[in-house]
């Protein structure tokens, strides 16, 4: 079995980075994140953990913590996760892409593109339809690229008549 | 030994059942319930969405959804989508969980607060580790453990997917689980013979093995121990099967009162028998067990229309 690399609650200083970010970029109010520890684990991704922090230290061999929430991309930039945006991305305020129709949501879902220009910044973006947080998109020349891991995909035939 | 060649497959499910015979009412009921597929059903993953709201979308795609007696988060569904509940855009994005109703029992019986420190000890694929962390808001601490690293990725698919955020994740025998804190519950959801999913699998194993049972009896029993010296003083441990073996129920119910746990009463809504104090095996061997045993519950396909399931919950004092 593979050495597990163990999480590591993040500084002060490295949540107040996270903070920052998720407030400039997304209008996430700071006091929802109360309650909740962000973790490091490996050099690119952080998570989200709502349970007592000591229990990493605890028990040994922890295999997964919490929800992960951050990724850096390989062009450095930081990427919301869908399953994160799926849970706080209500109350987001900004950079927010609104689909039209069921048609772009399902074509959204299923891991597929959309033209269309939308009035939200380039780089990573929270996708809407309806009430429904779909997950994380990537917004660059008035394409919408999914950014939905295979995971949590839909498949499109399900929505054939 | 009778290796059942040429019966066909609701003789072989009658063979394998006869053995339980003297300790299940309304026998013949059972078997014909046995023979039926499972009414499909759903708990609402009320972390993501109202029930109101979830029925709302789901009958706009012509989902009939009842609630369930056992509790208002679940709800037997009818539909006649050959895609069925697995396949909508409400399922991938969390909104609820595909869950035999008495597979809710064991959470509701272990009554987990908000703050708490909570082991699931054989947790994948997830359905009861997410219904606790539902029950618990996400507040305070789930330790999800199983022995096969295949079946964790279905549990952490399930846990992203219902947006699970109080959980850890550990792969081990649960048996040599190693802790330095103690929990204030666990729940052990045993591995076992599994013969009261038949409804749910009918491809199920017909053919009776004693030694497997007495084996899954051996491995539940050294689950039960470790359970003792994992939990706080005071905790409560919710042992559950699916399965109507005594071997794998009352006698490890007796096995865990010999090591010190207190049995409690476990009260659910739905139709169910005390645990059994006496029985006769299908070679004559006769068992006579402590009768607290009798505290357990016991839950057949034929009451409520339902898999089956036997449920114990104690403490440790």
């Amino acid at each position: 079995m593979p050495s597990l690399e163990r999480y590591r609650v993040c500084s002060d200083e490295e949540v107040k980075r996270i903070l920052s970010f998720l407030e400039e970029r997304y209008g996430f109010p700071r006091h929802i994140f109360e309650g909740y520890k962000f973790l490091v684990r490996g050099r690119n991704s952080i998570w989200v953990f709502s349970g007592h922090p000591s229990i990493l230290e605890m028990i040994p061999g922890i295999d997964a913590a919490g929800i992960r929430a951050l990724h850096l991309s390989i062009r450095k930039a930081l990427k919301p996760t869908t399953i994160f945006l799926q849970v706080f991305g209500r109350y987001a305020t900004k950079n927010i892409v609104k689909l039209q129709n069921e048609e772009e949501a399902v074509a959204f879902m299923s891991g597929g593109s959309i033209a269309r220009r939308y009035d939200v910044d380039d780089g990573f973006v929270i996708v809407k339809f309806g009430d429904d947080i779909l997950g994380c998109g990537f917004y660059s020349d008035g394409v919408l690229k999914s950014k939905v891991p295979k995971t949590s995909r839909v498949k499109f035939e399900w929505f054939k008549e | 030994m009778m290796l059942g060649k040429g019966l066909n497959y609701s003789q072989r499910v009658f063979r394998y059942y006869e053995r339980y015979k003297d300790i299940i009412p309304g026998y013949d009921e059972f078997l014909s319930h046995l023979l039926k597929p499972l009414p499909h059903s759903i708990r609402v993953n009320t972390l993501k969405i109202s029930p109101e709201r979830l029925i709302q979308r789901m009958e706009a795609k012509g989902f009939i959804l009842k609630q369930s007696k056992l509790h208002p988060w679940f709800f037997e569904v009818e539909y006649t989508e050959e895609r069925g509940l697995g396949a909508t855009l409400e399922h991938t994005l969390g909104y609820y969980y595909v869950q035999e109703i008495v597979s809710g029992i064991p959470p509701i019986a272990l009554d987990p607060k908000p703050w708490e420190v909570i082991l699931d000890m054989a947790a994948a694929p997830g359905s009861k580790t997410t219904q606790i962390a539902q029950m618990m808001g996400c507040k305070g601490t789930i330790v999800a453990n199983d022995i096969s690293r295949e079946r964790i990725k279905a549990l952490k698919s399930n846990l992203d997917r219902l947006g699970v955020t109080n959980t850890v994740i550990t792969v081990c025998d649960a048996r040599r689980f190693r802790s330095s804190i103690l929990f204030d519950r666990i729940l052990l959801d045993a591995p076992c013979s599994s013969e009261a999913t038949i409804r749910k699998d009918p491809s199920l194993q017909l053919d009776f093995s004693y030694r497997s049972t007495k084996w899954f009896s051996r491995l539940q029993k050294g689950m039960v121990e470790r359970a003792y010296n994992l939990l706080k003083d005071d905790g409560v441990l919710v042992y559950s099967v699916c399965t109507f073996a005594p071997e794998e129920c009352e006698e490890v119910v007796e096995h865990a009162l010999k090591i010190g746990f207190k049995i409690e009463q476990v009260n659910i809504p739905l139709k169910h028998m005390e645990g059994i104090v006496e029985w006769v095996d299908e070679k004559g061997r006769r068992y006579r067990f402590d009768p607290d045993v009798s505290r357990s519950i016991r839950i057949y396909p034929h009451f409520e229309d339902t898999g089956g399931m036997f449920i114990a919950k104690f403490r440790k004092v």
